[in-house]
């Protein structure tokens, strides 16, 4: 890799060992790293305090030992995609790095750490980090980056059809375009060498939070009172939506017709999911579309007397992706993500824009939702001149992604020397100097 | 069946003088619904949803500020209240209850870090922070970049050629392609531009194709709209649905 402005490598006070978060709103992705760092390295770790319906309190990981979500209330430090609580990350952290059982314990002393955040973060919660990360926690030597950034680190050519690079000791990928899609919100990053060209970064106010809001808000109307249910919600999301390659067709093909006018709707558009009671089931179960088993209704009376309790799915399964399409299809002024794509591009030098537009990549939980890499594919295609090649790619874990482009970058120690910054530094020169320094020298 | 016009979903929406104890309903013309004499039609931009579907994207001019038709869409306030407060609580976390840190981890230690941890500002105080700091900065010394209104957009433009060389054969993830756009001192010069706010890096507006809008009740077309609230739905049948909580909304 390239640093920007070579700052003599003091490796001291550089340890061995180096702890890569990336902090997302909805899990970190935390991993102790050494050398040759693999994806299974990597924890992910829900970042949120979590109070049950009998008020009992899970924190961070201790959630993959719960079942019964029911009515789960969600505190989550990182608010809008930016790390906006201490007091509940710090009670995070401490059991995810510092407890006796801790998923990725190591002490901060013999330890240098990596940690992301959001683009366009306000900057006193960049100095708020930066103090609490030497005050606090007094990790040996830190260095924050924008998430985006450590994707360039990963064997970028092989997304590609190329010939894989390998090993993690090659430099990042020269040009390189990083959708993310995460909880908060969907950010477009265009790359050089690894560092984000920062007045050319988008954002766009959806993410996969928003898509599980506007399911819970249908799931109300259609089927059963949702809205305390976030946490079901998400699963039905996760479990039954997909993007659909055409909007509209889909649309008539899951309508039950007019009152006069009855449909039949398409069946394998359709599907049902059948509740955990919390009981004898804590995960729900996706069935192919069964039209003789009874149905939740938000308008009919809940019988006690129905076993399972089962929704079907028709348009629910397409309309809340279509949101990252067409986010005026709830009144959001903003564009879609193919059209922030083209705006982010077209904030790059002529010269640059090919290459960008011939090497993106899409990360983040929602790179996952199946037909959102075709269609996004397809419009930006339809958005792009045809001379350009247009290339889109997503990494097979998208969600670990960035954790492993920052493990490998981890793992190149002179490289990774001349961009951490160690507590004596710190101490030396102070919070504003390594804001700055943060803003010029990132990796 | 007593309502003669039965026979036609979209045609058989009481009026007042029809039916007076219903709310009224208004049909939104669409290629496909003929106006009928006797009904009230809102003047819309001829949404016609199979029209637009079969042109998902504005084409090749992704960026225009507000379309022109818009004035006629001019939400009103009540309404534009509501979208607001929709879109917020579509961007909520959790449930809003309270869920207090362990007592095991909360802070112990003092001087800044005791500020920062027990801090209890939101992230709409801190962005209204940033915004002032923005300001304050941009009334004072020359403005900085970050604070710049906006960016210059520019149409995509189909030119292969830059001064600074030959570009287009960039298609590849190979190496070289760079050397070829832009000089090491240009990329220098790029990277060394500061980060936009926050707001100035949020994406811009869609483009001018008419918003689709859709039925409260199914999710299918909302091809008519509730005279009384102005909430949108497909036809009859969700129309009666409809009736009964916007009935309780605004008796
Ligand atoms: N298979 C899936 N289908 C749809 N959404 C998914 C899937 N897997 C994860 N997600 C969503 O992705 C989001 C988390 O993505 P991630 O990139 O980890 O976010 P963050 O970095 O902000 O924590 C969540 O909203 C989650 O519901
Ligand atoms: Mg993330
Ligand atoms: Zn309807
Ligand atoms: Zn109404």
């Amino acid at each position: 890799m390239a640093p920007r402005s070579a700052k003599a490598a003091s490796t001291a006070g550089v340890k061995n060992q180096t702890l890569v978060i990336d902090n997302g709103a909805f899990t970190i992705k935390a991993g102790v790293v050494a050398s040759s760092p693999t994806i299974e390295d990597c924890k992910v770790i829900p970042n949120c305090i979590a109070k049950d319906s009998v008020k009992k309190v899970w924190v961070g990981s201790q959630l993959d030992q719960c079942k019964d979500f029911g009515e789960m209330a969600f505190r989550r430090p990182v608010e809008k995609g930016y790390l906006v609580n201490w007091e509940a990350e710090r009670a995070i952290w401490g059991h995810s790095f510092l407890a006796e059982n801790a998923v990725a314990k190591c002490d901060p002393h013999e330890t240098n750490l990596l940690l992301t955040e959001a683009p366009n973060c306000p900057q006193a919660l960049q100095t708020n980090t930066d103090q609490i990360i030497f005050e606090e926690f007094e990790y040996a030597s830190y260095c924050r980056t924008l998430a985006p950034t450590l994707n360039a680190y990963n064997d970028i050519p092989s997304l590609f059809g190329g010939p894989s690079s390998g090993d993690s000791s090659q430099g990042p990928a020269e040009c390189l375009l990083v959708v993310d899609s995460g909880y908060s919100h969907t950010t477009v990053t265009p790359l050089i060498n690894g560092h984000p060209v920062q007045q050319a970064i988008r954002r766009l106010d959806i993410g996969g939070k928003f898509l599980t809001n506007y399911l819970k808000e249908q799931l109300s109307i259609r089927a059963f009172y949702a809205m305390d249910e976030t946490w079901i919600v998400n699963e039905i999301k996760e479990a039954t939506s997909f993007v659909s390659d055409n909007f509209s067709r889909d649309l008539e093909r899951t309508w039950k017709g007019g009152k006069t006018d009855r449909r039949s709707m398409d069946p394998s558009l359709l599907v049902d999911y059948v509740l955990p009671d919390f009981e004898s089931t804590f995960r729900g179960v996706v069935r192919p579309y069964d039209h003789t088993t009874p149905k939740m209704n938000s308008r009919a009376p809940v019988t006690s007397a129905s076993r399972d309790k089962i929704v079907t799915l028709g348009n629910e399964r397409f309309a809340a992706p279509e949101l990252l399409f067409n986010p005026s299809d709830v009144g959001m002024k903003e564009a879609g993500l193919p059209a922030v794509i083209i705006e982010s591009v077209n904030a790059l030098p002529l010269g640059l824009r090919p290459s960008m537009f011939a090497n993106t990549i899409v990360v983040g939980g929602n790179a996952l939702i199946p037909g959102f890499l075709e269609r996004l594919r397809r419009e930006v295609r339809e958005l792009t001149p045809s001379e350009y090649d247009v290339r889109i790619a997503s990494p097979e874990d998208p969600i670990r992604s960035t954790w492993l482009g920052g493990a490998r970058l981890a793992a190149q120690h002179q490289n990774l020397a001349n961009i951490l910054v160690t507590r004596k530094e710190y101490l030396e020169h102070g919070a504003s100097w390594l804001l700055r320094r943060f803003a010029t020298h990132g990796p | 069946m007593s309502n003669p016009l039965s026979t036609n979903p979209f045609c058989s929406v009481p009026t007042t003088t029809h039916r007076p104890t219903m709310p009224q309903i208004e049909l939104l013309p669409t290629t496909t619904n003929p106006s009928v004499p006797g009904w009230a039609y809102v003047l819309d931009r001829g949404l016609d949803p199979s029209r637009t579907a079969l042109a998902p994207t504005t084409g090749r001019r992704p960026r225009t500020l507000l379309p022109a038709a818009a004035a006629s869409e001019q939400l009103s306030t009540r309404q534009q209240a509501a979208l607001t407060r929709r879109l917020h609580d579509l961007d909520r976390d959790g449930t809003g209850r309270e869920v207090e840190v362990p007592a095991k981890w909360k802070a112990r230690t003092g001087g800044v870090v005791r500020r920062i941890l027990l801090s209890e500002k939101g992230w709409s105080h801190h962005l209204a922070d940033e915004e002032a700091r923005i300001a304050a900065l941009a009334g004072g010394a020359p403005p900085p970049v970050e604070s710049g209104k906006r960016r210059v957009r520019s149409g995509i433009s189909s030119g292969v050629g830059t001064p600074g060389g030959p570009v287009g054969s960039g298609t590849g993830a190979g190496t070289g392609e760079l050397e070829e756009g832009l000089t090491a001192q240009e990329v220098e010069r790029l990277l060394a531009v500061p980060a936009l706010s926050f707001s100035a890096a949020r994406a811009g507006p869609p483009g001018e194709r008419a918003a689709r809008t859709f039925c409260e009740i199914c999710g299918y077309w909302g091809r008519a709209r509730c005279l009384k609230c102005g909430a949108r739905v497909c036809g009859l049948e969700c129309k009666e649905q409809h009736d009964v909580e916007c009935r309780r909304k605004f008796a």
